[in-house]
């Protein structure tokens, strides 16, 4: 037998549009800076906050 | 002080700024597994509230929708040697990808919404959001070499099990960019723990990653073969 959810189902009214949801997909300068923010201020291991800031070096 | 770093577009490495030194492929190799560790905790608290009817399904995928978006930018952004080196192509590829990622999630919340998964599922089926999140570096980094003038590429098996299509690739040595299949679609998907290593010649012992590994599997040298 399945283990099935234990919570009421959600209607599917509950959703919002899949336009609006898609809209956020698009990428921005701002979700750049917020991605970047979010990582310094808590980075998957110490030591690396600024490694996304990184500075490009090396002419190919 | 937390370090600075460079991104040295010769090599296609990180390096500390003020040490010089080149930040090894095995230490990303570690921040990636971390970065998505990290996120696993934080997307199963959503799943944990919504079972536990804390959370709505609405808010729950808006909620994993934007950690992915966060994650997925930051994934891209340490793929490609960081943000200064991101143009507006990188943009429109992570915007499509997401669209996707999000059409996906759409049919999983469906699912959800129709009650007909166990919350075994919903969690392993989350589970595949975040392992994604390594194709998206590993992609990246093809694009980033490939701005840099690097022509080649050789597909490195990852620490896991392998699909045949990952050992089939693995076997053909460094190969021109665009060659392989990108990391993800293989038969093992959005599963794959393989990399690319990346040359801007085709590098003198590929005669040796394309016959004595097909042999031996073994790091036998080609002079015990003959």
């Amino acid at each position: 037998m399945k283990d099935e959810a234990k919570f009421a189902p959600p209607t599917q009214q509950e959703l919002v549009a899949i336009g609006s949801l898609l809209e956020q997909a698009d990428i921005t300068e701002d979700d750049v800076k917020a991605a970047i923010g979010d990582w310094k201020n808590d980075p998957p291991i110490d030591g690396y906050q600024n490694i996304l800031e990184a500075e490009p070096v090396g002419e190919p | 002080m937390n370090p600075e770093f460079l991104y040295d577009r010769k090599v296609g490495q990180y390096r500390n700024k003020v040490s010089g030194r080149f930040i090894a492929v095995e230490a990303v190799q570690r921040l990636r597994r971390a970065h998505i560790a990290k996120l696993e905790n934080t997307v199963d608290d959503y799943t944990a509230q919504l079972l536990n009817n804390k959370l709505s399904l609405n808010d729950w995928e808006t909620s994993v929708a934007a950690t992915l978006k966060t994650a997925t930018v930051q994934a891209y952004i340490l793929g490609k040697g960081g943000e200064k080196r991101m143009s507006q192509p990188d943009y429109g590829r992570l915007g499509a990808h997401l669209k996707s990622e999000y059409r996906y999630l759409r049919g999983f919340s469906q699912a959800i919404a129709d009650g007909s998964l166990s919350p075994a599922q919903i969690n392993a089926r989350t589970q595949l959001y975040l392992n994604n999140l390594w194709t998206v570096y590993e992609n990246a980094q093809v694009f980033a070499h490939e701005d840099d003038g690097f022509r080649f590429y050789a597909l490195i098996l990852g620490a896991a099990e392998h699909c045949p299509g990952c050992i089939e690739d693995s076997r053909k040595g460094a190969v021109k960019i665009g060659s392989l299949a990108p990391i993800g679609t293989r038969d093992c998907k959005v599963n794959c723990k393989c990399r690319f290593a990346f040359y801007t010649d085709i590098p003198k012992d590929s005669a040796f990653s394309m016959f004595s590994l097909d042999r031996s599997f073994g790091w036998a040298s080609l002079s015990n073969q003959k």
